[in-house]
């Protein structure tokens, strides 16, 4: 069992610091590298975590990245194999990673820049990421306009967090459900419901956008009709992965492959992509 | 081409035996119908006489499974991987055919494309294995590679390119390994330089061989293949193409085309345990497959065999050539033609594609939109 042999298929070890519950299938989990070093992301950025025996699979990053603290973050669903064993790992357990992988959202871009996030459903995850780091890093950013649309009022994550944010008024948040409960108050709907109410200067507006597959399309033709070029667009997709190495041929969409040239891409390189979206 | 050796074809096994020593040695053998490439026996004598190998020789470079790394699921090792070392052996594989060869130089850029992501099996197992070819005299009905750049005679990959002359065998060094190789059989086995007038007419009956067998491929039907067009084509336009639906007809999904295939390489890779530790292996994958795209959350990107089947023929006449400067995922071995269970022939495949890609009108229009 003891080799020096490098491969970049093994993982490193990382340790499970912290988990708390989002929603009922949606748990954050906080890890930090057994080598002691920062993680050294870029928002928009996945790794893929191992639990041996289980398996490994891709999830992006939630947390910015912060020269300050090794820890980093993911939110994951219960939904397969790998999500399952995650949730029922007890804090200090010991997992495997490796990544970062990936492109990510080109932040120098939108320095000086109004910034609209548009996040449906888990796509909150790797957005809160990038939202954190212009947080950060605030007097570098113009007016930051978050939009968030999940399925019902149980589903929203991050709830303390984002009403904070709200709250605090620097950045608009607006937020919708499709399936609202009786005490749900503010907008139903999809999340297109939400574009015209953000204020939004076209011109002067980079947008970043990550959800489910059906959203881009709605989404991005909206933003056309806005008069935001489609060139100031950023999408992050999302497919199967293995290997994060530009080998196995999963997440192939069309002649790229979104481990390596996504999965954050710029709209105007996808847009003729029949695959993409 | 002077250092080129001639030897008598009776002494080819004891050429093959000198090289023995020190690796392993795999020749191809023909048994129940099928030909593989087995361990060298002296015994059993040395058969030029097959076409190809029934499957590529893929699996000596890239195993159908392979141990990633070993772990522990319990005690204090847990969540400590280790990389399982692979391909340490010494091998020397005789009579791979000249596609098969150019489907490895293929496959080194999918492996090795880059410095941070290079595949260190993949690398160790090419390091330790020499390919000696052998030219093809006789190629058979579903051979194509005149048309994916390659030939019949043709050394991309190899280090001793080995021609069959009937008494005698012509063996060229390609690469400086293959001419170490020789020497070290030319100290054993009596040899004879193809220089001066012997070696005039050694080279050129070996050039009279390929020339017959390029001829023989000349006269196929499908002997005008090209990707030209598909090239001029955006990968848009081909995609969208109204071929594909007809072309994925009669697909069964059932992936033999990929698993026979010397330039499919695209891998799964799963966990393996047995009681306190375990094993990552991966395996062959095959994009015909509905789980290679499948998502956790039941969301498919190619949800049925159009899009799968469009994949395979994109990726190798499409997406390779605009990843690796122009050349094709394909080598044109003909495995796929011959062991399609419902008669999928990729020639005719590149045929519709190629007159689809002729007739579509230009590239450029803007893409529909659906409406909400």
């Amino acid at each position: 069992m003891k080799s020096r042999t490098f491969s970049p298929y093994v993982p490193r070890p990382a340790t499970l610091v912290s988990k708390s519950p989002l929603s009922d299938l949606v748990t954050l989990y906080e890890f930090v590298q057994d080598n002691g070093k920062n993680l050294a992301h870029k928002p928009g950025q996945f790794i893929m975590v191992s639990i041996y025996g289980v398996g490994e699979a891709p999830f992006s990053i939630s947390s910015a990245p912060i020269k300050e603290s090794n820890v980093f973050e993911i939110a994951v669903r219960k939904i397969g194999a790998v999500t399952k064993a995650l949730s029922e790992l007890p804090v200090g357990t010991k997992v495997g990673i490796r990544g970062p992988f990936g492109t990510s959202f080109p932040v120098h871009e939108f320095v000086g820049k109004d910034t609209l996030l548009v996040a449906g459903g888990l796509g909150y995850i790797p957005i809160r990421s990038l939202l954190h780091y212009q947080l950060r890093h605030r007097q570098e950013f113009g007016r930051i306009s978050v939009l968030i649309g999940t399925r019902t009022p149980k589903d929203r994550i991050f709830t303390d967090q984002i009403e904070a944010l709200a709250k605090g008024g620097d950045v608009e948040v607006l937020e919708t459900v499709d399936m609202p409960d009786a005490d749900w108050k503010g907008n139903v709907g999809v999340i297109t419901t939400l574009l015209p109410k953000a204020r939004v200067e076209p011109q002067n507006t980079h947008v970043a956008m990550i959800g489910p597959p059906v959203m881009y399309k709605f989404v991005l033709r909206q933003c056309r009709e806005m008069g935001i070029a489609s060139d100031r667009i950023w999408v992050s997709l999302e497919r199967r992965m293995k290997c994060g190495l530009g080998k196995c041929g999963h997440c192939q969409i069309n002649s790229l492959n979104a481990c390596m040239d996504g999965p954050v891409f710029r709209y105007t390189d996808i847009e003729r992509l029949e695959e993409a979206i | 081409m002077y250092d080129a050796m001639i030897f008598s074809r009776l002494d080819l096994p004891r050429v093959i035996a000198a090289w023995s020593a020190g690796r392993a040695v795999y020749v191809p053998t023909t048994a129940g119908g099928n030909t593989t490439l087995a361990p060298f026996d002296p015994e059993r004598g040395l058969s030029l006489d097959y076409g190809n190998t029934t499957l590529s020789p893929k699996a000596f470079l890239f195993p159908q499974t392979e141990c990633l790394l070993r772990f522990a699921t319990c005690g204090q090792d847990a969540a400590l991987a280790v990389a399982e070392p692979q391909g340490t052996q010494k091998r020397l594989l005789f009579g791979i055919r000249p596609c098969d060869a150019a489907a490895f130089a293929l496959l080194d850029a999918v492996f090795c494309q880059d410095a941070h992501s290079t595949d260190p099996s993949w690398v160790s197992r090419r390091e330790r294995t020499i390919l000696v070819g052998l030219g093809c005299n006789t190629p058979d009905a579903a051979c194509f590679c005149t048309a994916m750049g390659s030939g019949p005679h043709h050394p991309r990959g190899l280090d001793i390119l080995a021609a069959d002359l009937g008494d005698e065998v012509l063996l060229t060094p390609v690469t400086d390994r293959g001419r170490a190789l020789l020497a070290e059989a030319a100290s054993i086995v009596p040899g004879i330089p193809a220089r001066g007038e012997r070696g005039g007419t050694a080279l050129g009956r070996a050039a009279t061989l390929r020339i017959n067998a390029e001829a023989v491929m000349a006269r196929s039907p499908f002997a005008g293949l090209t990707l030209e067009a598909v090239a001029r084509r955006s990968q848009r336009t081909v995609h969208a193409l109204g071929i594909w639906p007809a072309i994925a007809e009669t697909c069964l999904n059932c992936g033999v085309c990929t698993f026979a295939c010397p330039t499919c390489h695209c891998f799964d890779i799963q966990d393996e345990t047995k009681g306190a530790s375990g094993r990552r292996v991966r395996n062959w994958d095959t994009c015909m497959s509905w789980l290679f795209t499948a998502h956790a959350s039941g969301h498919n990107p190619r949800p049925t065999k159009v899009e799968r089947v469009r994949q395979r023929f994109m990726h190798k006449f499409k997406y390779m050539p605009m990843n690796l400067g122009g050349r094709p995922g394909c080598v044109g071995c003909g495995r796929c033609v011959r062991q399609c269970p419902v008669n999928i022939d990729i020639r005719e495949v590149l045929r519709t594609l190629d007159m689809a890609c002729r007739a579509a009108p230009p590239s450029g229009a803007p893409r529909a939109e659906a409406d909400s």
